[in-house]
C-alpha cells in the first residue's frame, strides 16, 4: 500500500458561486486518477473522459479500470536547476500552451507518491521543454527527480469551471429527497479498488435539497456517501444498501439532516481561498479531505471529511458489507445564512446540528447498520472516563506536551463507533430516525489522534516528517515536503 | 497462569478493637502467597519478595507460627502440663496452640515458655509424636492430602465437601476459613473458603461459591471437579487480622510476574505498609524493577497513602470486630479487592484496590515496568466508580512517573461519540463508558446482545514534563453503561468481566453469583 497526498491546493475560484463545489471536483480527480478508484457512473459530472473536464492525458484507456500509458506517454518532474517544479509531458500527446495555465495537472507518482503525487494548478509553461510549471506547495523543499515517462498525468480544467448544483428530481414531490433520477444535480459515483468493491458518491446536491436552516431540508453543499449498488447516474437507491439518510428514506423530512455528511466550505465567503489536502492510500480504504482557511479564519471555518473503510476491523466482521463503510464530514451546508453557525472546523467530535450555535466544530457521521439501515456513526476519542467534555479531554489539555518517555508526541489510532446517536438534527421536532446500535468499526484510516496544541499544520520534527498536525489533535502520515504556514 | 477467586469470603474478627488493616492484609497474604503463588510448601508463601518479605515488627503469628512436637513429647498422651517444640521463636508469651495428634488437632493452651517447652498446658487428647506439626493461633492446621469430588448437584448454601484422610478437622474449625491450591494449577477452585461445617476429622463442608469452577452441565454454577493431593490451610482470619503488636510500619513485599504481559519486564514488586494512627492505612511504594533486598528498595517510590475523596484512611477506628468480607481476584499479574465489614466503619462501600502489571504502550526500553496501583480509601460513595480525577477508577491510578514520582494518573475510555460530550441531546447523557454513561439506549447494542465496552488508557495532564496521553492500557477493568444492572456479566475478547457498580466491571468467569459481592 501506497500512501499518496494532494497537498495545500489552493482553490483558484473565489469570486463565483462555484466555488464551493471546487472540493467535490478535487476529491473525485483525486479518487479517480491518483488513487485508482474505477468509475461507476454520473451526472453532470464527467471527469472519466476527454472532454470538457478532462483536456488530456496520456492515457489511451481514461474511461477504463486501469490506465493504459503506452511508453513514452508519462511525464517527469523536476528538470534541473531552476526547472525543478517543471513537468514535462509528451509533446506527442499534448504541446503546452498558455491556455492551460490555471488549470490542473493531476500527477501519480509511485517512486514518490508523498510528494509527487497530487493535484497541481498550472502557473506556467515552458516550450522548449514541453512543461508545465506547476505551483508545487513547499517551503524549500524541491520534488525528487523523476525523468521523463515516470508518472501518471492527466490535464483537467480549471476549479472555476468546476460541475456547480443543479435542479431536483422533477418527478418528485417536495417531500421526498430530489438529487437522484432526472436530477441535474452534478453526481459521480466511483467504486474503491478494496476487494469489498465498495462505492462512493459524491453528489453536489440540489437546489431541492440543500438544507438553508435547521428547519428546512436535509443534505450539506456536497454529501459524499458510501455503499454498494451505485447506478451509471451515479445515484444510490432509495431502501438500498448506503449511508445516505436522505436518499434512503427518500425523504426531505428535516430530521435527516446530518444523515448526509459530506463537505461544505460556509457558503458565503466570497474572496476567500481555501487550501485543500488530501490523503489517501491506493489500497482503497479511502480519503480524508481537509479544507483549510488562510489564517484559519472563522465563520466560515476550515472543514474535514474522511470516509470509506475502517482500518483494524474487530472479528468478526458484519456479514453485511456495507456496515463496513463510514462517512464523516459536516451534515448540513454551514452557510452565514444558516445563522453564522460553522462548519466542522477540522474537528472530528461529534455533535448535532440543531441547538447548537454557539457550540461548533462537529461533526456529524454516517455508516450502515448490520441490518442494512442508516445509522449514525463517529469518531470516538479517547476521553477523560470523568470529569472532562467537549474540547477537555486528553488531547485538549492545556499541559498536553511531548511525553518525556518517548520525547515525543504520542499518536494513537482514532477508533470509528456506530450507533450511538439517534438523529443529527436535534431540533424540539426531530424524531429518532437511526438505530442505537453501538459498535466499534475500526479505526479511522489515515488519520490519527494526538495533542491539539502542537502547532496546526506543522509537520512532525522528526527528520522525514512522518507526520503532519492538521487541528484539533487530528494528525496524518506525511512523509512529504515542508509545510507552507 | 489463570484467575483465582476469593468471592466475597465472610469471617469474623475479634472484638479487641486494635488491628484493622491487618484484616485485608491477612487475607491478601494467603490468597495472593497460596492460593495464587502456593508451592508445595504449606507454611512458605509464594508471590512475595525473596528476601525478606515480611518485616517492620510483622509479629509471626500474622502468617502462622509453624513448628514441630519435639522428641521429649513423643509418644505422649495429651493433656501434658509440658510440651517440648522444636521452637517457640515468636511463639507469644502465653495462648493457644494447634497440636496434630492421633486424634487430629488439638487445642491446646499454656501459660508461659520455659526454653523450647510451652508450660502450664491443658487441653487436647491423643498422642503426640515427634515431627507432628503446631501452630500458632491463627493457623490451625494444614495439609497435603486434601481432596474434593465432583459434585454438580445443588447444595443448599453452597455447601460441597472437603476431605483431607489425615484426619486434621474438628468442630471447631466452623467459621473458619480453608485456604487450598495446587502448585501450578490453573483450576479457580484454588481460593479461600469459608468452613460452614465439620461432618467428621476427614470431612468438612465449605460454601463452594466462595471460590469454585462454573461446571457442567449449565456451566455457571460454582463446583468442585474431582482433585486430589490438594494443598490447603486452615486459617483463622479473624485471630490473625486481631493479632497484637501490628505497627506502623509493618509490611510485605508482593512480587508480581509480567509473564506474558510485557515482554522484557521485571518481577516488579508493591510494599504493602501498615500505616496511620492506630492501624488505619495500608499505604503502598512502588518497585517498578522489583529491586528489593530485604531492607530497601533502590528504585521504589515514596511511601503513597490510599487515594480517597475526603479521607486518606483506609479504615475508620471502629472496625476491629464484627463480621469482616473480602473479595479477592488476582492472578500472578493483577490483584483486585474490595473489604467492608458489617458496621459500616469504613462506609457502605468499604474500600477498595486495583493492583496490576497494564499493557505497556511505549517500548520496552521507554518504560521497561509498568505496574499501577489503585487504593481507594473509604470516604468514596462507592469504590467501584469512575467520577472521581484523583481517586477511584477515574483518577486513583498511581504509576512511577518519568521523574521518579508517583502521581495519580487519569482513566480515559474510547468516547461513544466524538469526544464524549453529552450535547447530543437525543441521548441525553454524556457519551464516555463508567459512571457518566447512564442512558439505557446508548452503550448496549440490542440487536448484537452485548454491551459496548471500553479498556482504559492511563494518561497524566497538568504535571509540566510529564505528560502522557496514553502511556498504559489496563488490562482487568472494563468500563460500560452505567445504566445496566449491578452484577451484569460482559464478555469480552479478553475474557468475562463483571460489571460492579457505576459502570466498572472487573474480571469474572462465568459464575453466577449466588449472592451479592457487597453482603451487608
Amino acid at each position: 500500500m501506497a500512501i499518496h497526498l494532494c497537498r495545500d491546493y489552493n482553490t483558484q475560484n473565489v469570486t463565483t458561486g462555484n466555488r464551493t463545489y471546487i472540493y467535490a471536483y478535487l476529491l473525485a480527480i483525486f479518487m479517480r486518477r491518483v488513487l485508482g478508484y474505477s468509475y461507476v457512473g454520473d451526472t453532470n459530472f464527467n471527469i472519466n473522459s476527454v472532454g470538457t473536464l478532462l483536456i488530456a492525458t496520456g492515457d489511451t484507456t481514461p474511461t477504463a479500470a486501469t490506465p493504459t500509458f503506452p511508453p513514452g506517454n508519462r511525464a517527469g518532474i523536476n528538470l534541473g536547476f531552476q526547472k525543478e517544479f517543471f513537468v514535462s509531458i509528451p509533446a506527442g500527446v499534448r504541446t503546452v500552451n498558455l491556455n492551460d495555465v490555471g488549470r490542473i495537472l493531476v500527477l501519480r507518482s509511485t517512486s514518490n507518491p508523498t510528494f509527487n503525487s497530487g493535484i497541481f494548478v498550472i502557473v506556467g509553461f515552458d516550450i522548449p521543454t514541453n512543461s508545465y510549471i506547476i505551483d508545487y506547495r513547499t517551503l524549500g523543499d524541491k520534488p525528487p527527480v523523476e525523468p521523463a515517462d515516470s508518472m501518471n498525468w492527466y490535464l483537467y480544467e480549471k476549479d472555476t469551471n468546476c460541475p456547480t448544483q443543479g435542479v431536483g428530481n422533477t418527478l418528485k414531490t417536495s417531500a421526498e429527497y430530489r438529487g437522484d433520477g432526472n436530477s441535474t444535480t452534478p453526481r459521480i459515483m466511483l467504486q474503491s479498488p478494496h476487494s469489498t468493491n465498495y462505492q462512493v458518491r459524491i453528489c453536489n446536491e440540489s437546489t431541492a435539497d440543500v438544507a438553508t436552516g435547521p428547519t428546512t431540508l436535509t443534505c450539506p453543499t456536497t454529501s459524499v456517501a458510501v455503499g454498494l449498488g451505485g447506478n451509471a447516474s451515479g445515484d444510490f437507491l432509495a431502501g438500498g444498501s448506503h449511508s445516505h439518510a436522505p436518499q434512503w428514506a427518500n425523504s426531505s423530512g428535516v430530521q435527516y439532516l446530518g444523515g448526509a455528511a459530506g463537505m461544505s466550505d460556509g457558503g458565503g465567503s466570497i474572496g476567500t481561498q481555501f487550501r485543500v489536502t488530501m490523503i489517501g492510500g491506493d489500497d482503497g480504504y479511502g480519503v480524508a479531505v481537509f479544507a483549510r482557511r488562510p489564517g484559519n479564519g472563522t465563520q466560515p471555518t476550515g472543514f474535514i471529511c474522511v470516509f470509506g473503510l475502517p482500518f483494524n476491523e474487530p472479528l468478526p466482521l458484519p456479514s453485511n458489507p456495507a456496515a463496513r463503510l463510514f462517512t464523516i464530514g459536516t451534515g448540513f451546508s454551514g452557510s452565514d445564512n444558516f445563522g453564522a453557525r460553522e462548519i466542522n472546523d477540522m474537528g472530528l467530535q461529534a455533535g448535532p446540528i440543531y441547538s447548537i450555535i454557539n457550540a461548533n466544530n462537529v461533526s456529524q457521521g454516517m455508516s450502515v447498520s448490520p441490518f442494512g439501515v442508516p445509522v449514525s456513526c463517529s469518531a470516538s476519542f479517547w476521553a477523560y472516563i470523568t470529569g472532562g467534555g467537549q474540547n477537555t479531554g486528553p488531547q485538549l489539555d492545556a499541559s498536553a506536551s511531548d511525553t518525556p518517555f518517548i520525547s515525543s508526541t504520542e499518536l494513537l489510532p482514532l477508533d470509528l463507533i456506530q450507533g450511538t446517536t439517534s438523529g443529527w438534527n436535534t431540533g424540539t421536532t426531530a424524531i429518532p430516525v437511526y438505530p442505537l446500535a453501538p459498535r466499534l468499526m475500526g479505526t479511522i484510516p489515515y488519520v490519527y489522534e494526538g495533542r491539539a496544541n502542537f502547532g496546526d499544520f506543522s509537520p512532525s520534527t522528526d527528520p522525514g516528517r512522518s507526520f503532519q498536525h492538521m487541528r484539533r489533535g487530528l494528525f496524518i502520515p506525511w512523509n512529504g515536503p515542508n509545510i507552507i504556514p | 497462569m489463570a484467575t483465582k477467586f476469593c468471592r466475597s469470603l465472610i469471617f469474623t474478627g475479634t472484638t479487641n478493637g486494635a488491628p484493622k488493616a491487618t484484616y485485608p492484609l491477612k487475607a491478601i497474604y494467603e490468597f495472593w502467597g497460596y492460593v495464587i503463588n502456593g508451592t508445595a510448601s504449606l507454611t512458605t508463601p509464594g508471590g512475595f519478595a525473596a528476601t525478606t518479605p515480611f518485616g517492620g515488627g510483622l509479629p509471626a503469628d500474622f502468617q502462622g507460627l509453624f513448628t514441630t512436637i519435639a522428641g521429649a513429647s513423643n509418644g505422649q498422651t495429651l493433656p501434658q502440663a509440658v510440651i517440648a517444640l522444636a521452637s517457640t521463636t515468636n511463639l507469644a508469651t502465653s495462648g493457644t496452640v494447634y497440636i496434630a495428634t492421633t486424634t487430629g488437632t488439638q487445642t491446646v493452651t499454656y501459660t508461659g515458655i520455659s526454653g523450647n517447652n510451652i508450660t502450664g498446658c491443658s487441653g487436647g487428647t491423643g498422642v503426640m509424636s515427634t515431627g507432628n506439626i503446631v501452630t500458632s493461633p491463627s493457623l490451625i492446621t494444614f495439609g497435603n492430602d486434601g481432596y474434593t469430588n465432583q459434585t454438580t448437584s445443588f447444595q443448599f448454601g453452597g455447601q460441597q465437601s472437603f476431605f483431607s484422610a489425615s484426619q486434621p478437622f474438628t468442630t471447631a474449625m466452623v467459621g473458619k476459613t480453608l485456604v487450598m491450591w495446587k502448585a501450578g494449577s490453573n483450576s479457580s477452585e484454588d481460593g479461600l473458603y469459608n468452613i460452614v461445617g465439620f461432618v467428621s476429622p476427614t470431612q468438612i463442608l465449605i460454601n463452594v461459591n466462595n471460590g469454585g469452577t462454573p461446571s457442567a452441565p449449565d456451566g455457571y454454577k460454582p463446583a468442585f471437579s474431582n482433585r486430589t493431593s490438594i494443598n490447603f490451610r486452615v486459617v483463622d482470619m479473624g485471630i490473625a487480622g486481631a493479632t497484637t503488636g501490628v505497627t506502623d510500619g509493618n509490611f510485605m513485599v508482593m512480587q508480581f510476574d509480567p509473564t506474558g504481559v510485557n515482554a522484557g519486564q521485571a518481577n516488579s514488586q508493591i510494599q504493602l505498609l501498615i500505616a496511620g494512627a492506630t492501624n488505619t492505612r495500608i499505604d503502598h511504594k512502588i518497585s517498578p524493577a522489583g529491586t528489593w533486598n530485604g531492607t530497601t528498595f533502590s528504585d521504589a517510590t515514596a511511601q503513597t497513602a490510599p487515594n480517597a475523596p475526603s479521607s486518606s484512611a483506609f479504615f475508620s477506628g471502629t472496625s476491629g470486630g464484627t463480621t469482616q468480607q473480602i473479595t479477592l481476584i488476582g492472578d500472578k499479574d493483577f490483584l483486585i479487592g474490595h473489604y467492608r465489614d458489617a458496621n459500616n466503619a469504613m462506609g457502605a462501600a468499604g474500600v477498595a484496590f486495583h493492583i496490576e502489571i497494564p499493557d505497556r504502550l511505549y517500548t520496552s526500553a521507554q518504560d521497561p515496568n509498568p505496574i499501577v496501583v489503585n487504593f481507594n480509601g473509604f470516604g468514596a460513595t462507592t469504590q467501584f466508580t469512575s467520577t472521581g480525577t484523583t481517586h477511584t477508577y477515574g483518577g486513583g491510578w498511581v504509576m512511577k512517573c518519568n521523574d521518579g514520582t508517583a502521581r495519580a494518573h487519569r482513566c480515559s475510555v474510547r468516547a461513544l461519540s466524538g469526544d464524549g460530550n453529552a450535547n447530543l441531546s437525543l441521548v441525553s447523557a454524556a457519551q464516555t463508558p463508567g459512571n457518566a454513561l447512564n442512558d439505557f439506549r446508548a452503550g448496549a447494542n440490542a440487536f448484537a446482545g452485548n454491551l459496548l465496552n471500553s479498556p482504559g488508557f492511563l494518561t497524566l495532564p497538568g504535571v509540566a514534563g510529564q505528560y502522557s496521553l496514553a502511556r498504559v492500557r489496563l488490562r482487568k477493568v472494563r468500563f460500560a453503561n452505567s445504566f445496566m444492572p449491578q452484577f451484569t456479566r460482559i464478555n469480552t475478547s479478553s475474557g468475562d468481566f463483571i460489571l460492579i457498580t457505576q459502570g466498572v466491571a472487573i474480571p469474572w468467569d462465568k459464575a453466577v453469583l449466588p449472592f451479592t459481592l457487597f453482603p451487608f
